[in-house]
């Protein structure tokens, strides 16, 4: 099966099986490393790369249904702007995710923040749930979602002013 | 590649990958096979592809790597496809067809005679005649598998007559050796690298080297790179132990009847360092006059289990932890009191065990009963269980509190003395640079072991390389890998810097200095079934409530006081800590998926600057799973015995009840 979809902000085209996971397409056609692959059936959450803004489990995603789609893996989301703020969320917090869950954690919390800059507790909980890795516990999660999305407020203001 | 590239990530244009076809019977022989049309991109490896030896050797025990015609367990792996993409060779993989001739004989476990083994102290049977009572319990370590959180796997690529391996196995020599053996090619001809892996689901000994062999092969026929993944479950020790203890009119033990088994599947994996650790772990820590321990191995045609995280001490632990709750339970006292009361020091127990430090212990229950509040805890739940009220799923106010204390050992016992140890090699260069190298993958404590050589050597950190090379670069350290004992690593590298220390600028550079673990010597043989060399000493508190629509036992918090010599980074011990014991009690419930509720985890190092630092996780684990039990007990007023311990053990639990 023929597909293209936007890849990082660029054109890309895959002949593929339709029914290839998502995250294989990526790491063995379009060379992305950031994606830590593991359980390979949507336990861990460590796949998530966004979807149309939307975070998604790279592995449960067949190849066919993404056919003109925008897809931003973290390789693309640190080029974004984004990035900066919950780096320095982490660095406030000294709490950083582990290597394993680290792409996944920062996608999903930037998802978190564009949707509410506001974000409640039971939210940001709610959605990092899809993440099990452990190594950082929900009140560290927490404040650092709330501390990155004050970073994005800020810049904004500052845009606007 | 990059060390830190999961194995998944690892990618070349025209790499195979291949997958494995198993046995779906126990025992038996292969009467035909059948294998699909396949285009000339495919390979198929059987025993007679192999062009070495069709075994891998651990040590004694030898396993078949392929079986011939002769089927020796369920999903043993019987030929392999390799092709040029994943899709097409799982669709191969289905096509293949094999007859079976199956063996009349039962496939139950049995017990090979060899590996058995008893201890005993005092007249256990004169205490035993006349009791005032006894108290009888059996803990089970149920049939758990798990799938590894990353993929096991490995790569191959053969150039200029030698190979690469790259593979997610905790001990690469092990990997080179069997490649090594089974492609017919010399040790130095295999260079293996070692891929970031999940340590705590185990099976990453003879997975990763079945996998690394046969992607050799592929690699060796065909001339491109071979890729090799798996997620198949690997699954646990099973143990059974029954423990018969007599007390006295105040509940005090005086004297146990231990009896255990432990089932290793096929082969009797480390079965004497097993038996050795899980002798240690369910020998209790409250004073005996007498006691006596049956234990032995089972094996039977099933996949081989899988050590996780130590060789089962922890699983020893639990039981005589959770034993010891039941009996204070028992005793109508609070279990902190009761186990302050019942450990003291005693010449009875055999000088080759370790003495339990009564002062310590006390010590670090009261610490734990203090921040944990367990005497009102358990208090009120008391009462609440003592009013035998029945229990019902969506009434009821189900909760309890456990607390368990015990020590802790680390590493082998001496077993494997004589193999190599955990080594590190520090060079300290003409331009003062430092250079360590071991052979475990470090990333977590990289900074640990800069800091330490700052300060002992002042030397900068960008000037510290660690070498994370592989096998011809780093050093091997034999089995000691597999238990993962990092702190071991970080006290070395402590001495070599001292003996660098007293060197420098006395010496011309550059100055190399290495240091292995050096066990004590054991004196006779019974001193060889055990004498650890690093212990730990902790106390746990765990509060749960049984939810009443799911009835899982939900942790409520866990407090937990531990003693394990110099710590070199507090807070990093602590949050590996805290993620572990939140990743075993998802393990324990049986639930998979983060919940959104997690447990206040509660951790305290007691100051005990002149021990040797060692690791304190697998203490911390046999009392997590014994308090969590304990917990239940209390929760639902019967002894609850086994792990796994979820929603539907309690549903169980209840309905045998009623």
């Amino acid at each position: 099966m023929k597909i293209n979809c936007l890849l990082n902000n660029k054109q890309a085209f895959f002949n593929t099986y339709s029914d290839k996971p998502l995250s294989l397409l990526l790491t063995e056609e379009a060379a992305i490393t950031s994606l830590q692959i593991g359980c390979g059936t949507g336990r861990c959450g460590n796949c998530i790369l966004l979807i149309d803004d939307k975070p998604v489990l790279s592995c449960l995603i067949p190849a066919f249904s993404v056919a003109g789609k925008r897809i931003l893996t973290f390789e693309g989301f640190t080029k974004t702007r984004f990035h900066s703020e919950i780096k320095r969320a982490y660095k406030k917090h000294q709490a950083y995710p582990c290597d394993q869950c680290y792409a996944a954690k920062t996608l999903i919390i930037h998802s978190i923040i564009s949707d509410n800059m506001d974000p409640e507790p039971e939210d940001i909980i709610q959605a990092l749930q899809v993440n099990t890795c452990n190594c950082l516990n929900y009140d560290e999660l927490t404040q650092i979602v709330q501390t990155a999305a004050g970073f994005r407020r800020r810049k904004r203001r500052v845009r606007r002013s | 590649m990059n060390k830190d590239m999961s194995i998944h990530t690892i990618h070349h244009p025209d790499m195979l990958f291949g997958q494995l076809v198993r046995s779906s019977i126990p025992k038996g022989n292969i009467a035909s096979i059948s294998l699909p049309k396949l285009s000339d991109d495919f390979i198929v490896i059987t025993a007679q592809d192999i062009p070495g030896s069709n075994s891998i050797k651990v040590f004694d025990e030898t396993i078949p790597l392929l079986s011939g015609d002769h089927i020796i367990y369920k999903d043993q792996p019987i030929l392999a496809i390799f092709g040029p993409d994943r899709e097409s060779v799982h669709q191969a993989t289905l096509q293949v067809n094999i007859n079976y001739t199956i063996d009349e004989e039962p496939v139950g476990a049995v017990q090979p005679p060899e590996h058995e083994t008893s201890m005993s102290w005092g007249d256990c049977e004169s205490f035993f005649e006349n009791p005032m009572n006894t108290i009888e319990h059996t803990y089970m370590t149920g049939n758990t598998s798990s799938v590894p959180s990353s993929p096991l796997g490995a790569v191959a690529i053969f150039k200029d007559s030698a190979v690469e391996v790259w593979a997610t196995t905790q001990w690469p020599f092990h990997v080179r050796k069997t490649v090594s053996e089974v492609c017919g090619i010399t040790k130095r001809k295999v260079e293996v690298y070692q891929n970031p892996y999940d340590h705590s689901s185990g099976g990453l000994l003879l997975e990763p080297s079945v996998m690394a062999a046969l992607s050799t092969i592929a690699a060796i026929k065909t001339g491109k790179p071979a890729k090799m993944t798996s997620m198949d479950p690997v699954f646990r020790p099973e143990l059974i132990v029954t423990k018969k203890t007599a007390v006295d009119q105040d509940m005090v033990p005086i004297a146990e009847k231990i009896e255990f088994q432990i089932h290793l599947g096929v082969i009797p994996l480390f079965a004497d360092e097993i038996l050795a650790q899980v002798m240690e772990g369910v020998i209790p820590i409250y004073h005996l006059e007498a006691c006596s321990i049956q234990a032995r191995v089972l094996t039977s045609p099933t996949v081989p289990r899988n050590y996780f995280f130590g060789f089962g001490f922890s699983l020893g632990l639990f039981t005589s932890a959770a034993h010891a709750s039941h009996i204070a339970q028992l005793s109508l006292m609070n279990p902190a009191n009761w186990l302050m009361k019942t450990v003291r020091n005693s010449t009875k127990r055999p000088k080759h065990l370790v003495h339990p430090r009564p002062a310590l212990i006390k010590e670090l229950i009261e610490r734990t009963v203090e921040r944990s509040d367990f005497s009102r805890k358990y208090a009120v739940y008391e009462m609440q269980r003592r009013r035998n009220r029945s229990i019902s799923t969506f009434t009821g106010y189900t909760r309890g509190v456990g607390l368990a204390s015990g020590f802790g050992v680390n590493g082998f016992s001496n077993t494997y003395m004589n193999e190599h140890n955990y080594s590190v090699e520090v060079t300290l260069d003409v331009n003062d640079q430092v250079l360590i190298k071991s052979s475990i993958l470090h990333s977590s404590t990289e900074e640990i072991w800069k800091t330490i050589i700052q300060n002992q050597l002042g030397i900068n950190s960008e000037d510290i390389a660690i070498c994370q090379g592989s096998t011809s670069e780093v050093l091997d350290s034999g089995p000691d890998i597999l238990n993962r004992d990092l702190t071991v690593i970080s006290l070395l590298i402590e001495r070599c810097c001292e003996s660098i220390k007293n060197q420098r600028f006395k010496e011309p550079l550059p100055i190399i200095v290495k240091r292995s673990l050096k066990r004590s010597k054991a004196t006779n043989d019974e001193m060889k079934k055990s004498a650890f060399a690093y212990f730990t000493w902790g106390s746990l508190a765990l509060e749960i409530e049984i939810d009443p629509v799911s009835l899982n036992p939900i942790p409520m918090g866990v407090w937990i006081t531990v003693s394990c010599g110099h710590i070199y980074d507090q807070d990093r011990l602590k949050k590996k800590i805290q993620a572990r014991v939140l990743k075993e009690l998802q393990a324990v419930m049986g639930t998979e998926t983060r919940s959104t509720y997690q447990p206040h985890i509660d951790v305290e190092f007691h100051k005990d600057e002149d021990a040797i630092t060692a690791d304190p996780l697998p203490n911390i684990l046999g009392l997590l799973y014994a308090a969590y039990t304990s917990a239940i007990t209390q929760a639902l007023n019967e002894p609850f015995t086994s792990i796994p311990a979820g929603a539907q053990q309690v549903f169980e639990f209840i309905g045998g009840k009623k």
